[in-house]
């Protein structure tokens, strides 16, 4: 069967209907590659008998996008055959924009990724004014770039500042209202029973009609880098792209910036082929596979019911045990998702527990799960699941369904050994307290958090959580007990604040805590060692809580520590940093990569600051045998 | 022995306010130019043109007015001879002393034995950045290298090093008092050459920014000049993100303690003791070694301390040999910086202001202070001076002369 359904009628407007059968999506893989070639060369043969093409989609969404389980699996030694697959793709929607008769995409579903791309190779696109469409270039979200002339139209469509920010650098997903505004679609309809018919009335009233890169006089809306104006601001991008990324090693955004710049700089079919390098060298990379994995696998199955079934209908309510803050923030987070909060002590009649007293006493139980909610709860958007040796299948299943209007990922843990994401938050906390008194500035470990790419800088994230609560480190002791700086909520932490408003790091830091610091000399060590202080820290721990059993599934692991510890997202989580190690970007070079690379470098890290780094057990093991750390079970 | 490198003479063009409101912004870059080679030329009668091997101009902003090898162009609008070439070289703000270093290293390896050495830059008229940059404007170079402008360096610079807004602007007020007691004094005649329009009609004869009467609390109300640029463009992020240890850059530089935007030029005779003596013209100056060096290029501006530490050792000499000292002041910080990192007091160094009260024209600025060395060696009768410019991207050049 074919992936793209034919259909001439009358007026000679040829209706081509993405449906791979194979799929429940349309991918940008082989079957629609060869699938196109045919739909091409069957077009070009009977030109003078069509006058336009509509371009539609037999599934939900219009189309999906990009072969992601090819790309995940991609090494640098098959750069050569994903340069020829990606030139493939572009070569043949060239063929479509130039083929001589008005185009028109069709948009009743979502158009993500390779599907905004074909859409764009399309003189008109029209979508649904549907809100739960979404349209959008997300490729950045998985370490890519739009390979498939993404970058170079919107840009020619758009200019180069409304491409990157709009579309590109973030990978928004519009609805179609806003893709309007922006201009990546040109009109929108009330149903998707209006789109064909709007589109031939527009390939009627259109009959002569190229791209506007393709017409006389054409120029790129806001200039090319050689006109002046934008050559002024031009320095500010790059910049501006690092003070947002805050120094962490995503090469995606840079590729993008890079790709979209030089190719406003050249003729059409040259900016596709930067674009295909710039593509090629960042699928080959590690990041993408670490990014695909996390996003693209791991997530939709932590989403997912996890193949369990409920043993009886959830009662859908949740007991919250305590009466302090954090149990009113927690009630609260519980209410407003539309799930009841019981407020007592047993566990009877609820699905889960949340137990915010001091006692900590595990309160799963064989028809009830535990459930942590890692702080700061505004930022960390997990929850912890935890079972206990005799929590049924159906029980979690139950427990599962009743979290989910709270729209926040959950990874399941066994009980009785310590919160998840605690014990990697505390391995990483007691790693920046130790920065502080080995003598190294404030503001450096805050710089070594932003450029590991930590969702927010370690000691911001100690203030917000309150130093109170670890309080089993002598730092976070004295600065609470001698000083009296508990956190933002107490006015004075890590920094000083203002009516709640944070201002600059405390003076006194330095002053007590960084006593091996000579105060005119500015630790000038390697900042690379800062940063995988902190990272391989929490991955360490990631390992030993694997090894513990207090979980089993590594995708699990991974997303806790992402979104559970704001571990960054470009290692793929905890344990991929693990399996995917590479030695930081510039600063670092001769490692091996893997699990190999890993130890030597936490050996080294070991042999500078502590025997706290040298590599557990199983990451030697893993070391020598060359796998990673891919195990994943519920 | 090589063959020793002299300066026979060093003049400059006042320098004219960079804007259209500029006295120079009607004047071309070339005809600054012409005007020095013509002045020089009415100066020593006896120099035979034919005998100038080469014309070596800095220009920082190569394009349009300044562009196609405007040392060529020069050469030949001036009238000298079709024999004598021209090369435009760019070493960003230390170009008008790498001409003469240039100049100096052709005469000492015999291969060439006169050449007139400079540079000029018309900064109303070609604004600076308008020839591009893979630096700054290419994305992946740029992010590579962490680009940031030179105002942020030089924010960062003073940040790190603690000084604040208050030493930056003493430094300023000192730079202007010098340079207005300068000229009052007349210590720039000898060099200084007025420009004339076609009929000989004065233009300029002054440096026109030079003000006296500035005081630290006229300079103190001036608003930060890198502030909005470094938060809103990134840059203050950039630059932090390598100085992990500063929590925040300080933006101290305001347009009273950096140099004006102008427009001048600057011609220096260097040539061998033969070409000297066959033209009759009496050696000023030995130009004992020459120096450059990188430095980290995003504080950018401390690149004059390792060429000075290079091109003493070059020298075997010792900062305490030191007679005078001329560093550039594009920003108030790298003096200071420069002085703190050589122990260098401050009165033997800009003893007349600086670009701070005068301008810095990036092509010329190097060759103008050289000169500004050379008169004032001869007029307190001292013997070694150094000349010292950072330049963007984090690079220094350095020169030592020996007063005859």
């Amino acid at each position: 069967m074919n992936a793209i359904r034919w259909q001439q009628d009358p007026d000679g407007v040829v209706v081509l209907t993405f449906d791979d059968p194979s799929r429940s999506a349309n991918t940008v893989d082989d079957t629609y590659a060869t699938a196109m070639e045919g739909v091409l060369d069957r077009l070009e043969a009977a030109r003078d008998r069509i006058s336009g093409v509509v371009l539609t989609s037999g599934k939900r969404t219009f189309f999906a996008g990009a072969d992601l389980d090819r790309l995940v699996r991609a090494i640098p030694a098959q750069a050569d055959e994903i340069m020829v697959s990606v030139t493939r793709v572009k070569t043949q929607l060239r063929r479509l924009e130039t083929f001589g008769r008005p185009i028109v995409a069709a948009l009743g579903g979502s158009a993500l990724g390779g599907g905004l791309e074909i859409a764009l190779a399309c003189h008109h696109r029209i979508a649904v004014a549907d809100p739960a469409i979404e349209i959008g270039l997300p490729e950045v979200t998985l370490g890519l770039l739009p390979g498939g002339g993404g970058v170079v139209r919107t840009v020619r469509l758009l200019g180069l500042s409304t491409a990157l920010t709009e579309v590109l650098l973030r990978g928004q997903r519009h609805r179609p209202a806003r893709a309007l505004e922006i201009g990546l679609v040109h009109e929108l309809v009330g149903t998707r029973d209006d789109l064909v018919p709007r589109a031939r009335d527009w390939i009627a009233a259109n009959p002569d009609v190229t791209q506007p890169w393709d017409s006389t006089g054409y120029r790129v809306p806001g200039g090319t880098p050689s006109s002046p104006a934008l050559a002024a601001v031009l320095p500010t991008f790059p910049a501006t792209l690092r003070a947002q990324l805050k120094g962490a090693p995503y090469p995606a955004p840079r590729h993008i910036l890079a790709a979209a710049v030089e190719g406003a700089q050249v003729d059409l079919d040259t900016a596709f082929t930067i674009e295909s390098r710039y593509f090629v060298d960042l699928a080959c990379g590690q990041i993408s596979k670490n990014m695909i994995q996390a996003f693209f696998v791991d997530l939709p199955a932590a989403r997912s019911d996890r193949g369990l079934v409920t043993d009886r209908p959830p009662t859908g309510r949740i007991a919250v045990r305590g009466t302090g803050t954090t149990a009113a923030a927690i009630t609260g987070l519980l209410t407003t998702a539309g799930i009841d909060v019981v407020l007592k002590d047993g566990p009877d009649e609820a699905d889960a527990v949340v137990n915010t007293s001091s006692d900590r006493v595990p309160t799963a139980t064989e028809d009830t799960v535990e459930l942590r909610f890692p702080p700061p709860l505004a930022r960390m958007p997990l929850v912890e699941v935890v079972r206990g040796e005799a929590t049924s299948d159906g029980a979690l299943a139950r427990a599962l369904a009743t979290i989910r209007p709270l729209r926040r990922t959950p990874i399941v843990v066994t009980g009785g050994r310590g919160s998840f994401t605690g014990r990697l938050l505390r391995a990483r906390i007691a790693e920046g307290m130790a920065m502080l008194t080995d003598g190294v500035a404030p503001a450096s470990v805050e710089q070594a958090s932003g450029q590991a790419g930590y969702s927010l800088p370690l000691l911001v994230l100690l203030d917000e959580i309150g130093l109170a609560r670890h309080r089993a480190d002598d730092v976070l002791e004295r600065m609470t007990e001698e000083f009296g700086r508990t956190g933002r909520a107490g006015g004075a932490g890590f920094y000083d604040y203002a009516d709640d408003v944070r201002g600059r790091l405390w003076p006194g830091l330095e002053e007590h805590f960084g006593q091996g610091r000579r105060a005119d000399v500015p630790f000038t060590g390697p900042l690379a060692d800062l940063i995988e202080r902190l990272l391989v820290s929490e991955a360490i721990e990631a390992v030993r809580c694997l090894t513990d059993g207090l979980l089993t599934s590594v995708g699990d692991a991974n997303l806790g520590s992402i979104l559970g510890t704001g571990y960054p997202g470009w290692t793929g989580g905890a344990l991929q940093y693990v399996t995917g190690y590479q030695a930081m970007g510039y600063q670092t070079t001769g490692y091996p990569s893997g699990p190999a690379g890993f130890a030597a470098r936490a050996r080294e890290l070991a042999e500078r600051y502590g025997e706290r780094f040298a590599p557990p057990p199983a990451v030697v093991a893993l070391a020598e045998s060359g796998g990673g750390f891919t195990l994943r079970s519920t | 022995m090589p063959t020793e490198a002299f300066v026979f003479d060093a003049v400059r063009t006042p320098r004219g306010r960079g804007r259209d409101s500029g006295a120079l912004h009607g004047i071309k870059p070339i005809s600054l130019v012409i005007g020095l080679v013509g002045e020089l030329r009415r100066r020593h009668p006896g120099l035979d043109p034919a005998a100038i091997d080469d014309v070596v101009l800095g220009v920082v902003t190569p394009v349009g007015d300044q562009g196609g090898d405007l040392a060529r162009t020069a050469a030949l609008a001036a009238g000298l001879p079709d024999t004598v070439t021209g090369v435009q070289i760019n070493r960003l703000s230390a170009s008008g002393l790498e001409a003469v270093n240039l100049a100096a290293a052709k005469v000492r390896s015999g291969w060439e034995n006169l050449v007139l050495a400079g540079g000029v830059e018309s900064m109303s008229r070609v604004p600076a950045g308008a020839d591009g940059s893979a630096w700054a404007n290419d994305p992946e170079t740029n992010l590579a290298t962490g680009f940031v402008p030179q105002g942020i360096g030089a924010d960062l610079l003073a940040t790190a090093g603690g000084l604040t807004r208050d030493d930056v602007d003493a430094y300023a007020t000192r730079s202007r008092t010098r340079a207005s007691a300068a000229w009052a004094g007349g210590y720039f005649a000898r060099s200084v050459v007025p420009v004339l329009d076609r009929a000989g009609l004065p233009v300029l004869d002054r440096d026109e920014q030079v003000r006296p009467g500035t005081t630290p609390d006229s300079l103190a109300g001036l608003p930060p000049s890198f502030a909005r640029i470094g938060r809103d463009g990134g840059f203050d992020a950039v630059a932090l993100q390598r100085y992990h240890w500063v929590e925040r850059v300080e933006h101290v530089h305001t347009a009273g303690n950096s140099a004006g935007v102008v427009d001048g030029a600057a011609l220096v005779i260097v040539g061998s003791e033969a070409a000297g003596r066959a033209a009759g013209l009496t050696p000023r100056a030995r130009v004992v070694a020459a120096a450059v060096s990188g430095a980290d290029p995003t504080i950018m501006l401390t690149g004059s301390s390792p060429a000075t530490r290079k091109v003493l050792t070059a020298a075997h000499l010792t900062v305490d040999d030191l007679d005078l000292v001329e560093v550039d002041e594009v920003f108030a910080a790298v003096p200071l910086r420069f002085m703190h990192d050589l122990r260098i007091e401050a009165d033997r160094v800009n003893v007349n202001g600086g670009a701070i009260a005068m301008g810095h024209p990036p092509g010329a600025a190097g060759a103008m202070i050289l000169g500004t060395l050379l008169d004032e060696l001869e007029r307190r009768k001292l013997r070694h001076g150094l000349v010292t410019l950072s330049a963007g991207a984090g690079m220094g050049v350095a020169t030592i002369l020996e007063r005859l």
